[in-house]
């Protein structure tokens, strides 16, 4: 089994995408322990032992260049708290890449966000352990995860109370919460970085921020503080910030035309919000995510007009309109000048026409030549006639004096 | 008959092999696919799955067998209803046994004992053309009814140990590695793993024939 394989644009972005969360990683490692190295080995290992596992079952080259199952299990790291148990990283880390990759094909061709279905996987299963923020700066059991725990502001905001968290400890991630999602000034750093050097685009992300920050302003979910302090807590103390970044612009599920991503962005936008006002979780977007990347090929499909689908649609609806009943009976009552001004148009052009053939140019040769060697084919194809019964003996003739 | 002409009889006649042994290689729920429903909802434990059993072991053969008896000279379109009305007739019998045998732990699986009237596991055979005898009605019920046992019986002690950490009320582990296995779509999902692995293990007993009568030859 060799082990070569193709890099891709995927693998390049994957790549870039791996680079840009070293900078959580360390800042996790700085704010809470290095347990945090731990469960990231750890998931990444988990994953590739089940990538190599599936190759081997599936009787496949192993693939050395593909990274989107790393990026999947060091996000989804990055979404949990530090004090979560090692068993639940490998179950859901070894569910997800069976289960979200490897069923429906592969590399590539995955439909949902793998990380985003780990994470709602590991919700639905231990609720209690994934949404257990701990306290930064506090002692944390290496191999245990045991931990001060507190609560963290977006289950303070779901339970209907208020964040007593400042706005510098809301940007450096300064409060309780997931690992890696909380550290808003750099996340935001990161996803500038990205968007300027063109490694991811500014469509998805933006327009799911800023729909997510017209809805919290729109309908503010905190009672007792102004609109914008509400909109602050909504953005800040919730991993909206993580998800456009890191969630929201991976290649396999994500669209391809920038229209389908500016509605893809606003749908994700809109349903997070809803998840998040009417769900029973925190992580509102990873079920969003998970919703929207059903769609995601038809929004595709809906605005790129190379798609093939796309033209032969055209090439059906065209005649269809241009001929419709009214303009039948529209061109009833013409006169007969506007007839003859019809005809001697059509000779004028056809005038046109034949003097742009007669010019000397490479491509009205070629053009001609071609036009000559297709009325060459019709004229054969039409004079040519074969007679069945003649050919027969022919061929029969032919074959016996082989034979002998 | 001598091991070595057993295996070339066996891979000769691998279909055949293949319909005989419901057990193992045509097993009704892992790799025919029957009775999902009530397996991916009701037997999420070894309790459930027990109940389960009982009740597809009293209704499954005779219903196969009254059926066999009585739709010798129907066409298909008839049997299709006089089927589900032979099980459901079973299942009031069978209904009646169990709440004998089991008290009200009988009725624990809700709407999934009833639905098993028009499961098909039970009603398949509606769709054949081919008239059975009563051995061979007989014969396959039991296996088929053996097959499902064993599949209904170890889906209900895995989503007990992935869920619970426990195998009928055993403590067997600390923590539970898969709570959503109690849940239906953690059934349908185990099941879709233990079927891609059971089918992997078939795959490799067919293979490990060919290559002992490669090696004899």
């Amino acid at each position: 089994m060799s082990s070569k394989s193709k890099i891709n644009l995927n693998d390049r972005h994957y790549d870039h995408m791996l680079l840009a969360l070293l900078p959580l990683i360390i800042c996790a490692c700085i704010i809470y322990s290095y347990r945090v190295l731990l469960i990231c080995g750890t998931a990444f290992v988990t994953a590739r032992i089940v990538d190599v596992a599936m190759a081997v079952l599936r009787k496949q080259e192993i693939d050395t260049v593909d990274k989107s199952s790393t990026v999947a299990a060091l996000t989804f790291c990055m979404m949990l708290p530090v004090s979560i148990p090692l068993y639940v990283v490998v179950m859901t880390v070894a569910l997800t890449i069976l289960v979200g990759k490897h069923v429906f094909g592969g590399k590539d061709v995955y439909p949902f966000n793998l990380a985003a279905l780990a994470m709602c996987t590991a919700a639905v299963n231990w609720p209690n352990e994934v949404f257990r923020a701990v306290k930064p700066f506090t002692p944390v059991n290496f191999w245990t995860g045991a931990a001060q725990t507190a609560v963290s502001g977006a289950t303070r905001i779901k339970n209907g109370g208020l964040p007593y968290i400042s706005i510098v400890d809301l940007l450096l991630g300064n409060h309780a919460g997931a690992m890696g999602t909380s550290f808003v000034v750099i996340i935001g750093v990161v996803g500038l970085f990205l968007i300027l050097n063109k490694k991811i685009t500014w469509h998805v992300p933006v327009t799911f921020l800023v729909t997510c920050a017209v809805i919290a302003l729109a309908f503010p979910r905190i009672y007792g503080i102004s609109r914008v302090d509400s909109l602050k807590f909504e953005l800040l103390t919730s991993a909206i910030v993580f998800y456009a970044v890191f969630m929201l612009n991976e290649p396999a599920t994500t669209p391809k035309n920038p229209k389908a991503k500016i509605i893809f962005g606003l749908l994700c936008g809109v349903l997070t919000m809803l998840f998040r006002y009417y769900g029973s979780f925190e992580i509102g977007g990873c079920f969003a995510l998970l919703l929207i990347n059903a769609t995601e090929g038809y929004w595709d499909r809906l605005f790129d007009k190379k798609a093939p689908h796309h033209n032969e649609e055209a090439v059906v609806r065209q005649p269809a309109e241009k001929t419709p009943v009214h303009a039948e009976k529209k061109a009833e009552p013409e006169t007969e000048k506007a007839e003859s001004k019809k005809v001697y148009k059509a000779v004028e052009s056809d005038k046109h026409a034949k003097a742009k053939q007669s010019k000397t140019s490479v491509g009205a040769t070629i053009s001609m030549i071609s036009r000559a060697e297709d009325n060459l084919d019709q004229v054969e194809f039409s004079t040519l006639s074969i007679d069945v019964g003649e050919a027969l003996k022919a061929f029969e003739e032919k074959y016996n004096k082989e034979d002998r | 008959m001598d091991k070595k002409e057993i295996i070339r009889d066996e891979l000769l006649n691998w279909d055949n092999t293949v319909r005989k042994r419901k057990v193992t290689l045509s097993n009704p729920v892992f790799i025919k696919g029957l009775a999902l429903a009530p397996m991916a909802v009701a037997a999420t434990n070894l309790e459930n799955s027990i109940i389960l059993c009982i009740a597809v072991a009293l209704m499954l053969t005779p219903t196969r067998i009254i059926t066999s008896l009585i739709t010798r000279k129907m066409s298909v379109p008839l049997k299709t209803f006089y089927y589900p009305l032979v099980s459901a007739i079973v299942f009031g019998v069978t209904y009646y046994l169990m709440y004998r045998i089991l008290g009200t732990t009988a009725f624990s699986l809700g709407v999934y004992l009833p639905v098993l009237v028009v499961d098909p596991l039970i009603v398949k055979n509606f769709e054949k053309t081919r008239k059975e005898s009563f051995t061979y009605s007989v014969i396959n019920g039991l296996r088929n009814t053996l097959g499902f046992v064993v599949a209904c019986l170890l889906l209900g002690s895995i989503r007990e140990l992935l869920a619970l950490g426990t195998v009928g009320g055993i403590k067997l582990m600390k923590v539970s590695l898969l709570p959503m296995a109690q849940h239906s779509f953690g059934g349908f999902l185990i099941i879709g793993i233990i079927s891609a692995v059971w089918k992997m293990c078939i795959n490799l007993y067919h293979d490990k024939l060919e290559r002992e009568v490669a090696a004899h030859e």
